[in-house]
């Protein structure tokens, strides 16, 4: 017999009966935030993660997003070119000329080493945030490598107002992603870190030391 | 402490304890260190009603999971085969080590990084893939210290815990080349990030654990915060998640309240920074990520615990630690003196059932049924009833129905058991019990004076001149004669 057969045939000759009474209690419906007061409680959340929160509109996020990455002297990006948000920032990039975007085409072992030694942010968009603790639902994929998000030192991550959820059933539910998991479904909630030496934390134990979240309101009141 | 034999459990056991006991630098850094995760914890849970509820619920979905456990197992591997995962099934320790190895070999592989996973500490995966010329290398912060120094992980989840920045800084001063000394703890972890990212840069198969398995989608879910699981299971070219049978949940909205209890009892945070929801290997279009995915899914022992049904409530457990934290046997003795894998409450109640009562029942002595690690648990296993139960076992020497634990009866004692033997017939013979009484309280001059390992930080007990008994006998006559003098006057 193999090891298949004999594992699932001792469980179900000791399986005990299934509990009488209904085994799990309805879970509460989430209550639903109005637009504004999800980016507040998402903008707060993803500060005390130590993470950075721009907050634009649809017309001006590329500049801001653009002055950031100069400010903070990054000045080489990678980012996926299929994409309407990567292609934005490929027209805007004009403006800081002395940024390097590289566009992330070759397969991983191709380009494994610039990725690692080289770049310095991974430029990506999230499919939908979750307000209650300052998480991203990142879908990867094609248009979203999975490396953008963990190998260069900071983050840069693109995210609409309107994909905001309060929590996480909510946004399970909502954009009915069990029916179309990607190969590596993420939830980011802040920049790696660890508190594994004396309970003191430190940021960017692996991944990215620093996530930068551009979020885009749609209307003055969204914005806080 | 060196390596990990399960063979030792039991014999160096008191050993064990007193050395932890007498290391004052221990102590303390344990001390500081749970003081700090009960605090958060608690902070978390400021809603004691919020917190009940969301425990029942916890229990309740692990319950439901549990009770069809062979057909969460069959849909979970079948969707796993259809996203194109490679599912593998291992009834031992051994096996599953087997397992793991011929991947490797297949892929003529000999790096492999490590993401946490406490399943293979539990089968010693790192010894034997280095016994077959496989360099296996810890990548979790806390793991790779404990890897460097040569030592156990001493917590589930902060495997690192026993030591201070002041050890870290003079291990790493010593055994990474070219490491100045260094307290500051962003630099210490500098260092490691530096020395890992390069060992993520060159592996062949990465490794990890798993904390849910999804059976709906074919889903390994990973809870992490460093991104060492990420990287694990995203560079290098082969994947294999190693996954404890009993972690399937039968869909995806059993996660968020598995999620929310797991991050919030064992760190006290509200999520952790990364959760990773792998389905499938890296598929044509995409550019990064594993060729192939593989899944393990470890019995070792696991379908023994499933087949009695007190036990079987061991088998809810997510792993998150906060039983530990709240046990003030562990806060003094720290995870090493248990000798085992898994130590603290949850360790006394899994290893003496994976490893037998023979080989590690004499952790459960390690507790005194105060019930503080039951009250922590999010899934509310009875900690103390199932380490009762498993001291029980370690001494009854009648068969069970079903399996139970292996070794039942190793631990029992000729001399303890005739004395608890003795004990039932005195109870039973009230004429017997008096006259043993009686002779106890004449002859307590000659108690003796040293009682094996009670008097060794104790006085010996010595019976009362007289017995309860009989002094509540006398003082009723005494009052009874009062009364009566009393009706005379
Ligand atoms: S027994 Fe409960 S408290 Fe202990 S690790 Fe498991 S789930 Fe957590």
């Amino acid at each position: 017999m193999s090891s298949r057969e004999a594992i699932l045939n001792r469980l179900r000759t000791y399986r005990q009966p299934k509990p009488s009474q209904p085994a799990q209690a309805p879970a509460a419906a989430s209550a639903t935030l109005s637009i504004a007061e999800k980016v507040r409680l998402f903008t707060e959340n993803l500060h005390a993660a130590h993470a950075e929160v721009i907050t634009a509109t649809q017309e001006d996020w590329t500049q801001r997003l653009l002055s950031f990455w100069r400010e903070t002297g990054v000045h080489s990006v990678i980012y996926a070119p299929n994409t309407a948000h990567g292609q934005a920032i490929e027209s805007a990039a004009h403006a800081y000329p002395e940024l390097q975007l590289q566009a992330y085409e070759e397969d991983i072992e191709t380009c494994k080493d610039r990725l690692f030694n080289h770049i310095q942010c991974g430029f990506g968009a999230a499919m939908a945030g979750i307000a209650e603790t300052g998480t991203l639902m990142v879908k990867t994929g094609a248009d979203e490598p999975r490396a953008l998000s963990l190998v260069p030192p900071t983050h840069s991550l693109l995210i609409h107002a309107k994909d905001l959820y309060t929590d996480l059933p909510e946004a399970l539910h909502q954009t009915r992603i069990e029916t179309a998991l990607p190969t590596n479904l993420l939830l980011i909630s802040g920049p790696s870190k660890t508190a594994d030496i004396q309970q003191t934390l430190a940021y960017g134990a692996h991944g990215p030391k620093r996530l930068v979240v551009v979020l885009i309101v749609a209307e003055e009141s969204d914005h806080v | 402490m060196s390596r990990f034999e399960p063979a030792t459990v039991n014999l160096e056991f008191d050993k064990r304890v007193s050395d932890a006991l007498q290391d004052q630098e221990l102590r303390a850094n344990f001390r500081g260190a749970m003081d700090f995760l009960v605090g958060k914890r608690a902070a978390m849970f400021p809603d004691k009603e919020d917190l009940e509820a969301l425990r029942a619920q916890g229990e309740a979905i692990r319950n439901r999971c549990l009770s069809q456990l062979p057909e969460l197992l069959e849909q979970f591997e079948q969707r796993c085969t259809e996203n194109g995962i490679q599912v593998h099934w291992a009834e031992t320790a051994q096996e599953a080590n087997a397992i793991i190895l011929e991947i490797m070999h297949k892929h003529d592989a000999t790096r492999m990084v490590k993401g946490k996973s406490m399943a293979s500490e539990e089968i010693g995966l790192n010894h034997f893939l280095a016994d077959h010329g496989v360099e296996c290398l810890e990548t979790d912060m806390g793991e790779y210290i404990v890897q460097l120094a040569d030592e156990t992980p001493s917590h589930i989840i902060m495997p690192a815990i026993h030591k201070n920045k002041q050890q870290i800084a003079r291990l790493f001063n010593q055994k990474i080349e070219g490491v100045e000394y260094s307290e500051d703890v962003d630099r210490l972890i500098g260092i490691g990030r530096d020395v890992l990212r390069q060992k993520f840069f060159e592996a062949d198969v990465g490794l990890s654990g798993v904390n849910f398995a999804v059976a709906e989608t074919g889903t390994l879910c990973l809870v992490e915060n460093e991104g060492n699981g990420r990287m694990t299971t995203t560079i290098p070219p082969v994947h294999i998640a190693l996954c404890g049978i009993e972690k399937v949940v039968e869909s995806l909205q059993d996660i968020p309240p598995l999620l929310r209890l797991l991050t919030r009892s064992a760190t006290g945070q509200a999520i952790t920074t990364y959760f990773n929801m792998i389905s499938s290997p890296r598929k044509p279009d995409e550019k990064d990520g594993p060729r192939e995915v593989h899944v393990v899914l470890l019995d070792n022992g696991r379908s023994r615990i499933y087949a009695d049904k007190q036990l079987q409530e061991t088998l809810r457990c997510i792993r998150c630690g906060a039983c530990m934290n709240h046990c003030p046997v562990y806060t003094r003795i720290g995870g090493h003196a248990y000798g085992t894998t898994y130590p603290g409450p949850i360790g006394q109640v899994v290893s003496p059932q994976i490893w037998g009562l023979h080989t590690a029942g004499a952790i459960t002595k390690a507790c005194s049924l105060n019930g503080a690690c039951g009250e922590a648990c999010p899934v509310k296993i009875p900690l103390a009833d199932l380490i009762r139960r498993l001291r029980y076992e370690s001494n009854n020497s009648e068969p069970t129905p079903v399996p139970g634990p292996r070794g039942q009866g190793s631990l029992r004692k000729r001399p303890e058991a005739i004395t608890w033997k003795l004990w039932a017939l005195l109870s039973r013979k009230p004429g017997l019990y008096k006259l043993v009484l009686f002779l106890a309280t004449r002859l307590r001059a000659l108690a003796p004076k040293h009682i094996g390992p009670w008097t060794r930080y104790r006085s010996a007990p010595r019976p009362a001149a007289r017995s309860l008994h009989e002094l509540a006998a006398q003082r009723s006559q005494s009052n009874a004669s009062s009364q009566e003098h009393g009706r005379h006057e």
